[in-house]
């Protein structure tokens, strides 16, 4: 696949927001390979969520050049390049449009203007696709994060992207939900031959992606495979991802005397239990 | 709050939960035209069990149309009140100043009742049986020939649509924010009427910061799924007009004729 031009390429993008002084991207040149799944990590405010809103020409560029799906990103281009592009948004609430399941996930078909025929042929195919068909005429306040999030897979699976680009989408879900629409995620990319972008927290995402991009104060830092990035040492990695919440809150006690805590990595209710039992002991 | 029954809806399948939307609305306006030609007893006994019959067609529990009525009671009794002791006509029973006691008073009051009670069972039997969703597609449709005049119509009703859409979503938030303000010791619902209204500042303003992120958030991810004000769409949602939506039509019309018939 190596001789496929890459779906993605950026070129010196440089992004200003008005009221900021600091670019919020500075100057990134970056390719993305075809059917990659491509991990970009980075602290909170790094600018990996504007890189994809740039992409999308949702934030207009102060200087660069980009070519995604084949297409300049430039006025005429974007709305074909929001076609083959598709943007999963971190909040699973605020990209619940239609009143129903079914309408929000017509909501991208109707905007391209897809006879209705055919619409109804797609939604139910996208809602297949991601397991939800039985939840077709539900309203968005009777689902869960993860449901409402893979519904928004759908809406973008309708349109036939070549792109899926998950912006912290699995941030807002329970460990379950995470799960269950990263797996989707990969079933579709296994199925559907699409190029996956994932901005991302989880660890354990990044270290499965075939390349990983860190981002900070809004400079390519590194780009490579997972093992690549990761031989690098602990700072790249604190520089992308932060270190999970137990793990901080153990360091901070263990800074302020607070020792007899387990070595082993433990999840917010295993760590609240193992306080009790600290703290019945002390 | 849960007895309230001015605008809830109940999910069934009854004929009448799955008539078109837009008949329904448009016939429940006409009915309540009708009703004010009734003039005499037999008149409205016409419009009462056509009522009746509507109400039965639905398999509704009857409660749910008493407790439509109850909120508007007083209401009710004030107009009769008044009915009764300012109309002069045919025996007039007891006298005091201004006010009378008639036969034509007590007349008139019965079916100032009368109507008050159909107009509000029929308007009741519309939201009981018509979701919110389909009340609003109705409208935009109703609304189409707006279009002719400028009207932007297709985004009125995707506005309404999501309005409705995201009311669940901030009357959870609006729990969440009440219950942070109270663990930050502000008290609702007691003290003095301005102190209660003071207490609704802090949940306000959050809430509309709230709305406001939301907002921002909505465009994005409605802008990268290609919508535009400017290019026309098309429609996924259509309402389907029935051989049941002809028949209660005609049903209507049937009834106009009787009443025309047996009004005095």
């Amino acid at each position: 696949m190596a001789e496929e031009p890459p779906i993605i390429s950026i070129d010196h993008l440089t992004v200003r927001y008005a009221e900021q002084e600091q670019p919020a991207l500075d100057s990134i040149s970056l390719t993305i390979p075809a059917h990659s799944w491509t991990a970009i990590i980075g602290h909170n405010g790094s600018g990996k969520s504007t890189l994809i809103k740039a992409m999308d020409g949702l934030v207009t560029a102060d200087g660069g050049q980009m070519t995604v799906a084949g297409l300049a990103v430039t006025e005429q281009n974007i709305w074909q390049i929001r076609q083959r592009l598709g943007v999963v948004f971190q909040n699973p609430e605020n990209q619940f449009v239609g009143a129903t399941v079914a309408d929000d996930v017509a909501f991208g078909l109707e905007n391209a203007r897809v006879p209705r025929p055919e619409m109804l042929t797609r939604v139910d195919n996208a809602l297949a696709q991601v397991g939800m068909t039985d939840f077709a005429d539900r309203e968005p306040a009777h689902l869960s994060g993860g449901q409402k999030q893979r519904v928004a897979i759908a809406g973008i699976l309708a349109l036939a992207p070549a792109i899926i680009a998950l912006d912290e989408a699995t941030s807002m879900l329970d460990p379950q939900g995470r799960a269950s629409v990263l797996q989707t995620m990969r079933d579709l990319k296994a199925k559907e031959n699409l190029t996956i972008l994932s901005v991302t927290h989880d660890l354990e995402e990044a270290a499965a992606a075939d390349h990983v991009i860190v981002i900070d104060n809004g400079r390519l830092v590194a780009s490579g495979t997972p093992p690549e990035i990761f031989a690098e040492g602990p700072a790249l990695i604190d520089m992308g991802l932060s270190v999970p919440f137990t793990e901080q809150l153990k360091s901070d006690l263990a800074a302020g005397g607070i020792t007899g805590l387990p070595a082993d990595y433990l999840n917010e209710e295993e760590m609240a239990d193992q306080l009790w039992k600290l703290y019945s002991t002390m | 709050m849960n007895k309230l029954m001015i605008g809830r809806y109940l999910p069934g399948h009854s004929v009448v939960h799955q008539m078109d939307p837009r008949g329904k609305m448009v016939l429940t306006f006409y009915f309540i035209c009708i009703v004010f030609m009734a003039n005499n007893i037999w008149s409205y006994l016409v419009l009462g069990l056509f009522t009746l019959g509507a109400v039965l067609l639905t398999r509704l529990k009857l409660i749910y149309f008493w407790r439509g009525i109850q909120p508007a009671i007083i209401l009710i009794l004030f107009t009769l009140l008044i009915q009764v002791f300012f109309t002069r006509g045919g025996q007039i029973y007891w006298q005091w100043g201004p006010f009378a006691l008639s036969s034509a008073g007590v007349v008139n009051a019965w079916f100032i009742f009368f109507r008050l009670v159909i107009i509000i069972c029929m308007s009741t039997l519309l939201t009981l049986t018509t979701s919110p969703l389909d009340i609003s597609s109705a409208l935009s449709s109703l609304m189409t020939p707006l279009k002719w005049i400028r009207v932007p119509v297709d985004i009125i009703a995707l506005m309404l649509s999501i309005a409705l859409r995201f009311v669940p979503t901030l009357m959870d938030e609006t729990v969440r924010i009440m219950n942070a303000q109270r663990a930050r010791g502000v008290d609702f619902g007691s003290g003095s009427l301005l102190q209660q209204i003071k207490a609704i500042v802090p949940i306000l303003i959050p809430l509309f910061v709230s709305a406001m992120h939301h907002a921002e958030d909505l465009d994005d991810a409605m802008t990268a799924r290609g919508y535009r004000t400017d290019a026309p769409r098309t429609t996924y949602r259509i309402i389907q007009w029935h051989r049941r939506d002809t028949l209660s039509i005609i049903a209507f019309a049937a009834l106009t004729v009787v009443i025309f018939f047996v009004r005095a």
